[in-house]
């Protein structure tokens, strides 16, 4: 079986290709959630702050011009959005997640090198939640970007839309933060 | 580059350092200064200290229960935002913009579609009680070939296989799905509707509409028909928000030994918490023996922390004489 190129399946989901459109974003979709994820005060979030950033991505498509990596056009929408968009969907998903968030209001956090590793215990997963929530909306996403996701400062500074400098700057104030937030846990 | 002894700028190199910016030889300049420069290492090893705690590639985790459930929302809303996105004048913009064959080919589908509307106006858009009426009688007419059934543009062959063929003795079996479409009218209270729809349910319709079909059917879920459906598609359905929307109409009709049965099965074998937990809860207020066997398995076993303890309460309640069967 050929195997469609990115670029391919960009051009046909351009096209309005819904199923073209989802295999490029099954490819990352994980990877958006925990994004999603980073930005978000509960799992609920996440997923709103996820689906209206894919509709967006989806509707904005056309206007992509492959002059960049899919991937980091992607991700600038996901940051966006999880900036801009507060709003609640109350849809199927919302309510499934809601039930189940009775027991887990808060994400967990594993080791994203080793997912099949342990979770976190429950006090310290309490604390980084904690602790994420007092970063200001651009250090978090300069923590996200960088820390969570492993990306280097440039590949941050162009989801950011700024220098490579101000990224750094911006996750020195973050890092200071956290450490000061989860003093007792190092 | 020279190490500062300033602390902010060691802090800010050693980010630098942390998220893989310094080319190869500061990298290894940077190393060495390490080695012999106190006050950066002091700062490096408070830095150290957070990503002990909190490890670079940290972050929240995202099982598969929830990528699954965010892949049918997006594929309804893309499904949504395709129907409301159509409009006349871009398709033929863009039916123009396309190679000659290709726009000849489309302009000969809007043809072949504007002559079907006109040739089956009288009997394919039908309302109310009588569009039912002839829907529902189709299966009984038997005299009927599969040729007169599409002949007379009530139905058209969408699928068609050859099973088996002889090429000797020209034996040939086929199998072939017809189609109709057929537009409905009325109240969903109304038996022939709810009932159509209940069949629809168990048919191979996309899970969009197995969806918005469940929703409407809820006011109705007490028919007969309607409740079959509903336990088929908690116990077959592959997408796990339809089963979902099934098992909270179904909850309602738990004093049915068939529905506690479907929900047993759900609760034991559904790899979905939302619906197990949606299951169990509706099983709750009927502990029989059946589902007191399910809950003592569940109270070992299910991944889920909320169903395991309240599932061992009810049975330790029940082991101890203080809830009677």
């Amino acid at each position: 079986m050929l195997r469609e190129t990115e670029e391919e399946l960009v051009r046909s989901a351009q096209s309005g290709n819904i199923a073209a459109f989802e295999r490029l974003v099954r490819l990352l979709e994980a990877q958006m959630l925990a994004v999603a994820a980073g930005f978000a005060h509960t799992p609920d979030d996440a997923n709103d702050i996820y689906q209206d950033a894919m509709l967006a991505a989806y509707r904005a498509l056309p206007k992509f011009k492959l002059e960049s990596k899919f991937s980091t056009w992607l991700h600038k929408i996901v940051v966006n959005t999880a900036l801009s968009n507060r709003r609640k969907l109350k849809r199927t998903w919302q309510k499934m997640a809601a039930i189940q968030n009775q027991y887990q209001r808060e994400e967990k956090y594993t080791d994203s090198h080793s997912p099949e590793s342990n979770l976190l215990n429950g006090e310290l997963n309490t604390q980084i939640n904690t602790a994420m929530e007092k970063l200001t909306d651009t250090e978090r996403i300069a923590f996200v970007l960088c820390h969570q996701q492993g990306m280097k400062l440039r590949e941050a500074a162009e989801i950011m839309s700024c220098t490579d400098n101000s990224v750094k700057v911006v996750l020195f104030r973050a890092r200071n933060k956290l450490k000061h937030q989860l003093a007792d846990y190092h | 580059m020279s190490i500062s002894a300033n602390k902010e700028q060691l802090q800010l190199q050693i980010i630098s350092y942390l998220y893989g910016d310094l080319p190869a030889e500061d990298v290894a300049r940077f190393e060495r200064e390490l080695e012999t420069n106190p006050a950066l290492k002091d700062a490096f090893e408070e830095e150290q200290r957070l990503n002990s705690a909190l490890p670079i590639g940290m972050q929240p985790q995202i099982d598969e229960d929830r990528l699954q459930g965010n892949r049918f929302m997006l594929r309804q809303n893309l499904q949504r935002e395709n129907r409301t996105r159509f409009s006349l004048k871009h398709w033929l913009q863009d039916l123009f913009s396309r190679p000659l064959v290709v726009a000849f080919q489309g302009g000969a589908m809007a043809a072949t579609f504007v002559l079907g509307i006109l040739l089956a106006s009288p009997s394919a858009v039908q309302t109310s009680d009588s569009g039912v009426g002839q829907l529902l009688a189709a299966d009984t007419r038997a005299g009927l070939t599969p040729l007169q059934m599409v002949s007379d543009e009530d139905y058209e062959i969408y699928q068609l296989k050859v099973n088996n063929y002889d090429v000797v003795t020209g034996e040939i079996d086929l199998s072939f799905s017809l189609a109709s479409e057929t537009r409905l009218t009325g109240n969903v209270a109304d038996q022939n509707i709810y009932g159509l729809m209940a069949v629809a349910l168990q048919g191979d319709i996309d899970s969009a509409s197995r969806l918005d079909t469940i929703n409407a059917l809820q006011p109705v879920a007490s028919g007969d028909k309607v409740y079959e459906a509903l336990i088929h598609v908690l116990t077959h359905d592959q997408n796990p928000g339809v089963r979902y929307q099934a098992v909270l109409s179904l909850a309602q009709l738990a004093h049915q030994e068939s529905v506690r049965d479907a929900l047993r099965y759900a609760l034991s074998e559904d790899v979905n918490q939302g619906v197990r937990i949606e299951a169990f809860q509706a099983l709750v207020n009927y502990p029989d023996e059946q589902t007191l066997a399910v809950f003592r398995q569940q109270m070992n076993t299910d991944s889920n922390e909320f169903i395991r303890a309240q599932a061992r309460t009810i049975v330790e309640a029940s082991d101890s004489g203080s809830i009677t069967l």
